[in-house]
């Protein structure tokens, strides 16, 4: 029992001073002077702006990599193919690789002497230092998500009540949604959120691409590093603490809809 | 519909699954495949099905080459071992599952799914999940569920491996009578011989990826085409150089022409029945099966040395039904001594 209470406390101790003791801080000193600075900050146009921006990168990656990671992870698990444990490895790289350095991976392949960045520039179309940048930072830096979470879930679902519904009539489309789909929900729901919360907290990637220039190529991460850089410590507070607020309302709700067999 | 199997073949990597296989199941009619783990019957089925490719030879469904068709186009319902229930489906929606991708209207799909469901005496469990059924209800359920749209063969693969053996005694029964009601032709396939002799009208029995014998229950136990369904259907002892029945053998006080001298080391009264231990002189044991009254008319007891022969005539003297020549079925026996321990054992008598 002692024993028990002990590890208990270590989980819970550990989780306090690294997890939640900077989060509160954050609350803490955001309304500290009350709400008016908050609203000063918040309302500013230029912030306003990066929101803007940091929601249209997400609106893209999201979906993109949804749909991405479930195909990856029925190839994963349901094909025989050559490279498949290539695909499985790479599909990780994110997770390993340092955000900063897929920014300047993207930096030399769109600049102008970059495979793709003649293309682009002959064609007229500006890709660094604007809103394709981005985009394309944020998909990269969220791949692995969903995949990672639908993966186990088809590995132990099997594919018994797919050949079931084959010899019912149901064709390879009818299959996928009315019986695969439906038995992956919640993994796809999970990587769904941790994908989100991923896209709406990149900054290291996007950093380096997207020329940060205020009101136009800046996203909210980059907007909290202006305010700190100006000294407007409650302006990157306020930024921060709604970056925060959504995370947390985003796990309380993933918590709240997720049935309890699942969990 | 009546299902032909020509020349079928299936390897998985270096395994081979099914060597040349061909049979031909009559239309209406209860078919058993009967064989050991790894005899490749489950890949029979499912290449029937079309969950499985032959590698090579073809499947004709109703006289038409059904070889290339995709499973959802074949028009059979498959019932598995381990059920392969929806989970995220209730019952009545399992059951309605092939109707609805039919888009056949509500009403209808409403009372033929009824009709199933009391069909399977689940009446109640409409609005359950599977996961709130036991093994053998769920086994019902994926029943009605193959039944649903009507299909032209119902295929099961071992349907009642994974339920205690009191709820597959019930299911067997069942079965049976659904067959005599629905009349669908239907395959099951099977590694119990009892299973497979109570409820079918015909068995196949399979070893080693290659079919051994197609024939009535009693045909196979009667006249066996080879000595893997001697021994895999029924018991089998071997005596001197054959194999026979247990209650095929004759035991007699008087030494005789190819009869064996055996020492009585047990004897059990089993009912109407006893059996009787004996060992060889070369040490082999043996078990013989007698009617008591045949029993009290020798008199044995325990120590005693008798002559043991049996009427092996009718076995293993070239059976045309496995539709393959003795020669090439002999393992260890050589099937020139059944012969002649045959001959000599019915003159004897």
């Amino acid at each position: 029992m002692a024993k028990r209470l002990g590890l208990r406390a270590v989980a819970l101790g550990y989780l306090l001073v690294i997890l939640l003791a900077p989060l509160v801080m954050i609350f803490y000193r955001t309304f500290e002077n009350g709400l008016k600075p908050v609203w000063d900050a918040l309302s500013d146009p230029n912030t306003v702006h990066a929101f803007k921006i940091t929601l249209i990168a997400t609106a893209i990656a999201v979906p993109v990599n949804t749909v991405f990671g479930v195909l990856c992870a029925l190839a994963i698990v349901r094909r025989r193919f050559r490279g498949k444990g290539l695909l499985n490895a790479f599909i990780d790289l994110p997770l390993a690789l340092s955000p900063v350095v897929v920014g300047l991976a993207l930096f030399l392949l769109y600049g102008r002497t970059g495979w793709f960045g003649t293309w682009f520039a002959d064609h007229g179309i500006q890709v660094l230092f604007a809103l394709p940048a981005i985009v394309l930072a944020t998909i990269f830096v969220s791949v692995p998500f969903v995949a990672r979470e639908v993966i186990p879930t088809l590995r132990e679902l099997g594919n018994e009540q797919e050949q079931a519904a084959a010899t019912l009539g149901a064709t390879r489309w009818q299959r996928f949604w009315r019986i695969t789909l439906p038995s992956i929900r919640w993994a796809v729901i999970y990587g769904v959120v941790l994908t989100t919360a991923r896209c709406l907290g990149e900054y290291g990637a996007v950093a380096v691409v997207s020329g940060r220039v205020e009101g136009q190529t800046e996203t909210a991460t980059l907007r909290v590093e202006d305010y700190t850089l100006n000294f407007n410590t409650s302006g990157a507070y306020a930024v921060s603490v709604v970056l925060a607020a959504t995370a947390v309302l985003v796990l309380v709700l993933m918590t709240l809809i997720k049935p309890r067999e699942a969990v | 519909m009546s299902i032909e199997i020509r020349n079928v073949s299936k390897r998985f990597g270096s395994f081979v699954a099914l060597d040349d296989v061909s049979l031909e199941i009559p239309q209406g009619s209860l078919t058993a495949v009967l064989g050991p783990s790894g005899s490749g019957k489950s890949t029979l089925l499912r290449i029937v099905a079309g969950l499985e490719r032959p590698d090579s030879g073809e499947v004709f469904l109703s006289g038409e080459d059904a070889t290339g068709i995709a499973p959802q186009r074949r028009d059979v319902g498959f019932v598995f071992q381990h059920y392969a229930a929806f989970k995220h489906m209730t019952v009545r929606d399992n059951v309605a599952f092939a109707l609805t991708i039919r888009k056949r209207p509500k009403q209808e799909i409403r009372e033929r799914v009824d009709e199933l469901l009391a069909l399977v005496q689940l009446q109640g469990f409409a609005d359950r999940y599977p996961s709130r059924l036991s093994g053998g209800q769920r086994q019902r359920m994926a029943l009605a569920r193959a039944l649903a749209a009507k299909p032209r063969v119902l295929l099961l693969d071992e349907p009642f491996g994974a339920l205690d053996a009191r709820v597959r005694a019930e299911l067997r029964d069942w079965l049976r009578r659904l067959h005599e009601e629905v009349h669908v032709t239907t395959v099951f396939v099977t590694h119990d011989q009892e299973e497979a002799m109570e409820v079918a009208d015909r068995v196949a029995v399979m070893d080693h990826g290659g079919l051994e014998q197609v024939g009535a229950p009693a045909e196979l136990y009667d006249e066996p085409a080879s000595e893997f369904v001697l021994r895999f259907v029924g018991d089998a002892v071997r005596l001197g150089s054959s194999l026979v029945r247990p209650h095929e053998i004759v035991l007699k006080r008087w030494p005789g022409d190819g009869a064996v001298e055996v020492e009585v080391e047990r004897i059990a009264v089993l009912g109407a029945d006893a059996r009787v231990e004996l060992v060889e002189g070369n040490g082999e044991r043996l078990m013989a099966r007698l009617r008591r009254d045949e029993l009290e008319d020798l008199d044995l007891a325990q120590g005693e040395i008798v002559w043991a022969s049996a009427e092996p005539f009718r076995r293993l003297a070239g059976d045309a039904k496995a539709g393959r020549p003795l020669g090439n079925l002999g393992r260890d026996v050589d099937a020139v001594d059944h012969g002649a321990a045959g001959a000599a054992a019915a003159e004897v008598d």
